[in-house]
């Protein structure tokens, strides 16, 4: 299959430091990653139940090699209270349940060579904690 | 006492290539936590045996970006949540000068829950450069 479409990531990493008015001390523009995806499903805000079963994202026919999640719950002071858990079944590694997002936390994976497929994965999973809160999610993967 | 702002900013877009028209528009700027601690290497040769980050800066990291750099090898990190059960993820190699190799991030905006306590990164087949960027 061939691609539909051409994702393109920038990052930006900053450190500025307070003692010293703020002054930016680390200034990273990483380049610029891109992939030639055949689909790229993503939702801007799906509610994550606590305890319910999670979400099950799965990348087929095609290996996905890109997913960015983002805990977008509105924040709150209580952020120990709306954990989203992020997950994937990697295609060497198994994963589940590695990764806890706060609101306005996220992450990201991105590999752009297709020709090899490690890093590469068939499922992503996206949950809440039981005896948490409903959380809210942002999620994007590309096959 | 946090005296840094690690900051990150990311957009993400897709564009139909058929079409030439942008699909999909995710732009975040901003995304702050107000940190103790950084550690940011442009290049560090990670071999085969494994780089073990001496000392997570405050215990854990809230922060973690890693990309691989190599042109011909896997580069494998493994992060230990704090708490949790370590997990390894395999970044790809870019197939050339002008693509950019796997990338993995993981970004907190508060020290009170998660971080990582352990990260590792090991090549694959030869000692593989990355770049490494840590807040706590």
């Amino acid at each position: 299959m061939s691609a539909n479409s051409t994702l393109l990531a920038s990052l930006t990493l900053q450190v500025q430091d307070n003692e010293n008015s703020g002054q930016t001390i680390v200034n990273r523009q990483v380049p610029q990653f891109s992939f030639q995806a055949v689909q790229s499903p993503y939702a801007s805000y799906v509610t994550v139940q606590p305890g319910a079963s999670a979400i099950v994202l799965v990348a087929s026919p095609l290996l996905a090699h890109f997913f960015y999640v983002r805990n977008a719950t509105t924040p709150t002071t209580i952020l120990s209270q709306y954990i989203l858990q992020v997950g994937w079944q990697d295609s060497l590694f198994v994963v589940t349940n590695a990764v806890a997002l706060v609101p306005g936390g996220l992450i990201m994976l991105g590999n752009q060579n297709i020709n090899n497929s490690s890093g590469s994965f068939t499922q992503l999973n996206i949950s809440a904690p039981t005896n948490d809160n409903p959380v809210v999610a942002e999620f994007l993967y590309a096959t | 006492m946090p005296n840094l702002n690690s900051v990150l900013g990311l957009s993400i877009t897709t564009v139909n290539v058929n079409q030439n028209q942008s699909t999909i528009n995710v732009s975040l700027q901003g995304i702050v936590l107000a940190s103790s601690q950084i550690f940011y290497d442009q290049f560090v040769p990670c071999p085969t045996t494994g780089f073990v980050v001496p000392s997570i800066p405050g215990g854990s990291a809230f922060d973690v970006y890693v990309r691989n750099l190599s042109l011909t090898n896997v580069l494998n990190v493994t992060l230990t949540p704090t708490g949790g059960s370590a997990f390894t993820v395999a970044l790809n190699f870019a197939t050339s000068s002008s693509t950019t190799g796997g990338i993995f991030m993981v970004w907190g905006t508060t020290q009170a829950v998660g971080g990582f306590s352990a990260l590792t990164l090991t090549g694959v087949g030869a000692t593989v450069p990355a770049e490494l960027y840590l807040a706590s």
